[in-house]
């Protein structure tokens, strides 16, 4: 388009050059480049830490949380009476060794 | 070794900087260097335009191992300035919201007539870079990248991550909205 072209003719007649860089610029750029990829790399150790750590705890957790809810109280509570009444029991000789007598 | 990096391309020698090789890296610097000064100073004024420079150049020397290459390496570089940019006019933003409008002499350091320059010239860059700043920042942008800086228009979308399409829509209003306004200040086009 004709009226395009002569926008464009004008802005780059009346365009602004950018100021000259300083002369220190490229040497101040090349003195702050530290090496790519060779630094330790400490964010993804702590990463796999942090999740290790968080599996460790969710293991930790569930187990916990099993065991609550594994234990009835009243059942645990009938069991114990049971044994101790079966204990008591067996402190009683169930055979008259007295008057035993072997067949 | 420097005579053979002169030769190389960019994807060889953006290898070696990889490689840990900064010298490398200064020929990247030298080849690019002023078209990302030129954008730079085109997006956002002569203020610490230096500083801008060499954010970009640091930003791409720290991104280099995520460059693919796919894309060219300058359409790549290009985004990062755009990005920088962005970033330094938000700034710039934050810093000046009492002030309703920021003077296009402060961005730009517009000359004064001291080398003679006939006035008519002045006016025109004076009119020109007022306009631009009238422009909201997306037309502004693909403005100064097509109009100014000569990039292509796929090069564009490329480093706006935007469709080619949309481009062409933004170029069209920002060219009208351009013309209407110096129109209105009494440019003859």
């Amino acid at each position: 388009m004709k009226e395009d072209e002569s926008l464009v003719r004008f802005l780059r007649t009346y365009r602004l050059d950018p100021p000259p860089a300083n002369d220190q610029l490229e040497e101040r750029l090349m003195s702050q480049l530290k090496p790519v990829g060779h630094s330790f790399p400490w964010i993804k150790i702590g990463m796999a830490m942090g999740l290790m750590v968080s599996l460790l705890a969710l293991g930790q957790l569930r187990r916990l949380q099993t065991a609550t809810n594994t234990i009835d109280y009243e059942q645990l509570e009938a069991s114990l009476l049971q044994s101790w009444e079966i204990s008591s029991r067996s402190e009683e000789p169930s055979i008259d060794l007295f008057n035993y007598q072997e067949n | 070794m420097v005579a053979k990096l002169q030769v190389d391309s960019d994807n060889d020698v953006i290898q070696q900087c990889i490689e840990g090789n900064t010298n490398a890296f200064r020929l990247l610097y030298q080849r690019h260097q002023s078209k990302v000064r030129s954008l730079l100073f085109q997006m956002c004024g002569s203020e610490a335009l230096d500083d801008l420079v060499q954010e970009v150049f640091l930003r791409a020397w720290r991104g280099l191992k995520q460059f693919r290459r796919s894309s060219q390496f300058s359409t790549w570089l290009y985004r990062i300035t755009w990005n920088v940019a962005t970033d330094q006019r938000r700034s710039f933003a934050k810093r000046n919201e009492n002030h309703t409008q920021v003077e296009v002499e402060q961005l730009f350091n517009l000359p004064e007539n001291k080398h003679g320059s006939p006035l008519q010239t002045l006016h025109y860059q004076d009119v020109l870079y007022r306009g631009l700043a009238h422009l909201s920042f997306d037309h502004r942008t693909v403005i100064i990248l097509h109009d100014l800086e000569e990039l292509p228009q796929k090069e564009i979308a490329a480093m706006l991550n935007i469709p080619i399409g949309t481009v062409k829509s933004r170029l069209f209003h920002a060219r009208s909205a351009l013309r209407q306004y110096l129109e209105a200040q009494g440019v003859e086009l």
